[in-house]
């Protein structure tokens, strides 16, 4: 009997294993979804990087920040080299210039205004 | 290929978040630069080496012109005009994402999410490009327009959105109506420029902050509808971190947003009639008063 018993319990907890591997999952997040996550993860991070900062640094980090807001540059490589109008690709070109702009202006303008904070001190 | 790039735009979003750290500080801001500016190059380096593009002439000849451009404008800035031109540039970012969501809408059929992200990237975008120019033009004392009183400021701004929101719903439910996006965007940029005409002069950081984050959500928006997340989380990054520094800001100035937002300044005379002050709809307009002290 107890043989028996023992038998019993090792076939159920095989069983209960099998339904774990037969698929007693989630299903996988929607593209969408996962994108949405992202984004408000992001807001707090975000939302956290400024909580000690002084009044004197704001211009700097203001400055700071609109470089990385030239991330657009990507999607604007993207449009200029990837499109299949050549009109869109132009469109895309001067995209692609004004976010460059964007980039190389401000890092040497936050880089100004940087320079500026240590002159106060 | 792939996946390589993604990978290296989350990498570099990691770096983006400790140089905005960095940047708000004294001691590291240096470093904080260097660090963007690292990240950036590297996002963008190996997305040129990875794509499959049909043709490269357009990036070349637009980031030729773009660090020309980008080295002639720090050129002309002076330190004591640092604020116009970080406006100046958000417009052109602003530029860029106004091209790239609203191409990028027209071009395939989005899901529902996707033309949502359109229309707020398109909105955010076009009220950031207008705004951002109209803020440099006011900060270099460029004639660009009187500022009338609150009143009409409300009717021309409040219908102005009024006519987004409305073509935007509409779009939404429509996603194939592609005139109406580009119609709206144009509306959008009418609002901008009115919107910040009416702003004091003395309020514009605090404006700059506020389309600093319009620019940042903006490219977030633009993320959604093309489904990459070294824009979306990047995006959100310059977004939030404007907001909250928006009102941090304005608790610095000790101004309040609304009165930002609606003209209502600090630099009026304070009119004092029996006693008391009138309330701010009885102000005068703004162009009596000439007080323009940056």
């Amino acid at each position: 009997m107890r043989v028996f018993h023992t038998l019993t319990v090792l076939a159920n907890v095989e069983k209960g294993l099998a339904d774990t591997e037969a698929g007693a999952t989630f299903s996988a997040p929607s593209m969408s979804m996962a994108l949405l996550t992202i984004f408000v993860l992001a807001l707090y991070v975000g939302a956290g990087t400024v909580a000690k900062i002084q009044p004197k640094m704001f211009t700097t980090f203001v400055s700071g920040s609109n470089v990385i807001s030239g991330i657009t540059l990507l999607g604007a490589i993207v449009l200029a080299g990837r499109s299949d109008y050549v009109l869109v690709r132009m469109l895309g070109g001067i995209a692609v210039a004004l976010a460059t702009m964007n980039v190389v202006g401000g890092l040497l303008i936050t880089h100004q205004a940087l320079e500026n904070t240590k002159e106060e001190t | 290929m792939i996946e390589l790039v993604e990978l290296i735009q989350l990498i570099g979003c990691v770096m983006f978040i400790a140089a905005m750290r960095w940047l708000s500080t004294p001691q590291f801001a240096n470093r904080g630069n260097l660090c963007s500016a690292g990240a950036l190059l590297l996002i963008v380096g190996v997305l040129l080496c990875s794509g499959n593009f049909k043709d490269v002439t357009w990036i070349v000849l637009g980031m030729l012109g773009g660090i020309a451009g980008g080295f002639w404008i720090a050129q002309q800035t002076q330190s004591t005009a640092i604020q116009q031109h970080v406006v100046l540039l958000n417009g052109f970012g602003a530029g860029a994402s106004l091209l790239v969501a609203g191409l990028g809408f027209g071009s395939s059929p989005r899901n529902t999410i996707e033309v949502v992200a359109a229309v707020i990237a398109g909105l955010l975008s076009a009220v950031g490009l207008s705004g951002s120019l109209t803020a440099f033009a006011k900060l270099e004392k460029m004639p660009i327009g009187r500022n009338p009183k609150f009143s009409v400021q409300h009717r021309i701004t409040g219908s102005l959105l009024a006519v987004c929101l409305v073509a935007s719903l509409w779009i939404i439910l429509h996603p194939q109506d592609v005139l109406l996006y580009w119609v709206m965007v144009l509306v959008a940029l009418v609002l901008g420029y009115f919107q910040l005409v009416f702003i004091a002069r003395k309020d514009m950081p605090i404006a700059i902050s506020v389309l600093n984050a319009f620019s940042g959500f903006a490219a977030s928006a633009t993320g959604i509808l093309l489904s990459n997340t070294g824009l979306i989380v990047a995006g959100a990054l310059v977004g939030a971190s404007g907001f909250v520094l928006t009102g941090v800001i304005c608790k610095a100035l000790n101004r309040a947003i609304r009165d930002v937002l609606f003209g209502v300044g600090s630099d009026h005379i304070l009119v004092i009639a029996n006693g008391e002050d009138l309330p701010s709809q009885d102000l005068p307009p703004l162009d009596v008063l000439p007080l323009d002290s940056l």
